[in-house]
């Protein structure tokens, strides 16, 4: 956490006022018979920032969808300032003045910011002229640097986080969830959060946080509470919890000496051949002048700011983004200059790039788990006309669950039901079907629960391991810290500085930014 | 009739065989400042060529032999009329030593009375040389069309001229191995009774074996490779001479330009790779694009670099030790490992250095 997202919080109320806005009590929600939600009570208080923390499939997504109309309760009362209230459609969400704002935006792409803003408020007749003013004036109120113009499809994560969060604002909710708001932001836009969260809950607005970043939690909430296989273990004052205890109450045991600790200590693996070699990559102004390597057994870890072109290198050596007709550089692979038009040929050769984005690109969210491993398994074939065989997405399915510790009810489990760390896990064995020589993980814990963390590095961890060139880009440092080997920093377009694991994070920082 | 078609593809899109990049200097080659700060235990005119010769130390510089004395000062041992072009120690005190037009004389040791082996160097020079066995001496000659002195001009006439040799010392004959090579700059044994050659302008090492067979042991070095030398503990130390600039390859490619350039720029001026850095006004701007507040920033690509990159048993880069753009010693061409020492010639800075080894 950054200092000025500590100092919007500094005038924090150590308590806050008493009265419940909001109260579900012993509710249960189950799908097909299994429980998601077993007997949870949780209050709200008006004008309070409550933490909601858990492990992915703990029930946060359940509990709070009961909240916004999406998932009505099995049993159990919501009781919405004083009164027992029936949420049984979004809508009807909307008109008791609690708003979600999802993790993973609900925009519409093709349509501008400001259209956005004020989709399913518009008027019979409406001028885009004031509408774009109106917009823009709200925005700025907010301290959002976003162009109502522009459309959300061209916006990177974090503006369009920005203008879902405006949505909400504009809607004058009484009760904001808020999923994750943060996995997206950079440090700036943090302190800017922060500071809209405590205008927020001056103007009596209760906030409901679920984040994974505990630091953060402990930092903004004035409550948290911690739910636990869809129970409730614990909900206390903020100032009562540590890291230690939250993480403590989420997984049931201590994760200290798994997560992030052992930074500092550790020996890089040795380097083998040279697998990857990218030369003087570019591609517009995202990615300049672009070089580095990536070696087998070894991992390499990519960090930098947003917006610094690691993705877009990675895309481009993926065969997802083209790089510069002219001139536009040369990633060598096992030494072969390598050039791909789509991700396919590069899959055939054994590049495999995972995705920061997996909803949007990572899986077919209506397809189950079983099928969607059967179409990576196709993908990798080499036949030219893949033959599918019955019972094969049971058999990977089948394979895979134990080795990625996947936790669904069956192959048949579509993937969009999963938790996010599911979902991740999911993407992951999708991958690895395809028998890479290097893999490239995006941001592979972005809006992952501690627990999963922990089983997801140490696949990683076994894949370097096992001689494979391995490649993690993450916006957050300590992760970087804790699996690379090597530690290469990106600044505008290109790779700048190469750091060993024992490196301090202040001078990766320095090179990052200056 | 697809290849043609593919090569012009190529050069017009800047793609494939034709793109204009160079390797990144990370991983092995991360870049450090071990040259730049290393002690400097000689400081002679133009020092280039290193060895160690029994419990001695000797290095040349322009026509002069000089041994590094115990209490690191440089005592003259020969001046010749000629410039040194390449010199060998082996363990018995022999030092061999190769000078423009004079074929390769003895010193010292048991054997300073053999007669120059009958290497044919054409108009060019021998460059490096090792023992490799008891009687045999390797010999690379770097171009036999250009002298050493005119390597620049080797590069950029893009000449494949350079030839190994295998020399008997006891009959003074010599075999050669293998011949239109770009620029041989450097020869050691590999411990299996064949040689491995650095090829400068193919910025490559090859092994050679005895029919004359070439296979590439690394490729596409991130800077022009040099002499090589055994290391202590196993593998091998390698000096590359200067950086590979994507500046270059691209005058490379553009053969009017490059013509032009020759006929009509006095050769410091080229745009082409250097053993020092720019002093005059006239040198291109090889540094323009990172220089800030005056200040030549580290990671500037130059035309000139210090670098030695000590190598695995299988001649794999193991780490690196750099003086780079906003440093001085550049243009190390020769490198030897004596006792816990590693000592190395900055023929651009005119120095001797002693690098500590981690």
């Amino acid at each position: 956490m950054n200092g000025s997202a500590a100092a919007a919080l500094e005038s924090r109320p150590q308590t806050v006022a008493g009265d419940d806005i909001l109260v579900m009590r012993d509710v249960t929600k189950e799908y097909h018979g299994v429980p998601a939600i077993k007997n949870v009570t949780f209050t709200l208080r008006r004008g309070e920032v409550h933490a909601l923390l858990g492990e992915n499939g703990a029930g946060k997504s359940t509990l709070t969808k009961m909240l916004s109309g999406v998932a009505t309760p099995t049993s159990g009362t919501i009781i919405l300032d004083g009164e027992a209230v029936q949420i049984n459609s979004p809508t009807r969400a909307r008109e008791l003045g609690i708003v979600m704002v999802f993790q993973e935006t609900s925009l519409v792409p093709s349509m501008t910011v400001a259209q956005n803003l004020f989709l399913g408020d518009e008027k019979t007749f409406n001028k885009l002229r004031p509408l774009y003013i109106e917009a823009n004036v709200f925005l700025s109120s907010l301290n959002f640097d976003v162009d109502p113009w522009a459309q959300v499809a061209t916006l990177g994560a974090a503006k369009k986080q920005m203008v879902e969060i405006a949505r909400a604002v504009r809607q004058n909710a009484r009760v904001i969830i808020f999923d994750e708001p943060t996995a997206t932001l950079t440090p700036e836009e943090k302190a800017h959060f922060f500071a809209l969260i405590k205008r927020l809950r001056n103007r009596g607005v209760s906030v409901i946080f679920i984040s994974h970043a505990l630091e953060e939690a402990l930092l903004i909430a004035d409550r948290i509470t911690v739910l636990r296989d869809g129970a409730h273990v614990i909900t206390d004052d903020a100032s009562k919890f540590d890291r230690e205890k939250i993480i403590g109450a989420m997984v049931g045991r201590q994760l200290t000496g798994e997560l992030y600790s052992i930074h500092g200590a550790r020996q890089a693996r040795k380097r083998g051949p040279t697998v990857l070699s990218v030369e003087n990559l570019s591609m517009g102004k995202a990615v300049r002048n672009n070089s580095f390597t990536v070696y087998a057994g070894q991992i390499t870890g990519l960090c930098g700011l947003i917006g610094s072109g690691r993705t877009e290198t990675a895309k481009i050596v993926a065969g997802v983004l083209k790089r510069n007709f002219f001139h536009g550089g040369a990633v060598r692979l096992e030494g072969r200059p390598v050039r791909y038009r789509v991700p396919r040929q590069a899959v055939r050769d054994g590049i495999i790039y995972v995705t920061e984005d997996r909803k949007l690109e990572g899986f077919f969210e209506t397809m189950s788990i079983g099928e969607n491993l059967q179409i990576a398994h196709l993908a990798a074939s080499p036949r030219a006309v893949p033959i599918l065989r019955m019972g094969e997405a049971q058999q990977l399915y089948e394979y895979w669950k134990p080795k990625l510790s996947i936790r669904a009810m069956s192959e048949a489990a579509k993937v969009i039901e999963l938790s996010g760390g599911n979902q991740q896990k999911v993407v992951i064995a999708k991958s690895l079907l395809q028998k890479p020589k290097v893999v490239i993980f995006d941001e592979p814990t972005r809006g992952v629960d501690v627990g999963a963390i922990a089983e997801i590095h140490h696949m990683i961890n076994s894949l370097a391991d096992e001689g494979m060139a391995v490649v993690v880009i993450s916006s957050y440092l300590p992760e970087i810290l804790n699996l690379s080997d090597r530690i290469l920093v990106y600044r505008a377009g290109r790779v700048v500085e190469e750091f060993e694991p024992g490196a301090k994070e202040e001078t990766i920082m320095y090179a990052a930014v200056h | 009739m697809i290849t043609p078609l593919r090569n012009l593809w190529d050069n017009f899109r800047g793609s494939g065989p034709a793109a204009l990049t160079v390797p990144p200097m990370d991983g092995a080659f991360r870049p450090n400042m071990a040259i730049e700060t290393a002690a400097v235990v000689a400081a002679s005119g133009e020092p280039d060529n290193i060895a160690a010769a029994g419990d001695a130390v000797f290095f040349s510089s322009g026509g002069q032999l000089l041994r590094l004395a115990v209490g690191g000062r440089a005592e003259v041992v020969e001046t010749y009329a000629e410039p040194i072009t390449a010199m060998a120690g082996a363990a018995d005190g022999t030092l061999a030593v190769a000078r423009r037009s004079k074929g390769i004389s003895f010193v010292g040791g048991t054997r300073a009375s053999l007669k120059s082996p009958a290497v044919d160097c054409g108009q060019g020079d021998v460059t490096a040389m090792a023992f490799v066995a008891e009687d045999t001496l390797a010999v690379v000659v770097g171009s036999e069309v250009n002298s050493a002195e005119a390597w620049r001009e080797d590069l950029m006439q893009l000449r494949r001229a350079g030839s190994v040799w295998l020399c008997d010392l006891a009959s003074a004959r010599a075999r050669k191995l293998a011949g239109d090579l770009g620029y041989p700059y450097g020869v050691v044994g590999d411990g299996g009774g064949r040689l491995v050659i650095s090829e400068a302008w193919q910025t490559r090492l090859v092994r050679i074996d005895g029919g004359g067979g070439l296979n590439t042991v690394v490729d596409n070095l991130p800077a022009y490779p040099c002499r090589l030398a055994p290391a202590a503990g196993g593998g091998y130390w390698l000096a590359l001479f200067a950086p590979r600039n994507q500046l270059v390859e691209f005058v490379l490619r553009e053969t009017g330009y490059r013509e032009r350039m020759m006929r009509e720029i006095a050769r410091d001026y080229w745009v082409s790779p250097s053993l020092t850095p720019p002093e005059s006004a006239l040198s291109p701007m090889q540094e323009g694009g990172v220089k800030i507040g005056g200040a030549i920033k580290p990671w500037a690509p130059s035309l000139s670099y210090g670098l030695i990159a000590k190598l695995d048993r299988s001649f794999e880069p193991d780490y690196s030790l750099h003086s780079r753009a906003s440093g001085r010693r550049h243009g190390v061409t020769s490198v030897v490992e004596f006792g816990k020492r590693l000592l190395a010639t900055s023929k651009g800075a005119g120095v001797v250095v002693d690098i500590a080894l981690q």
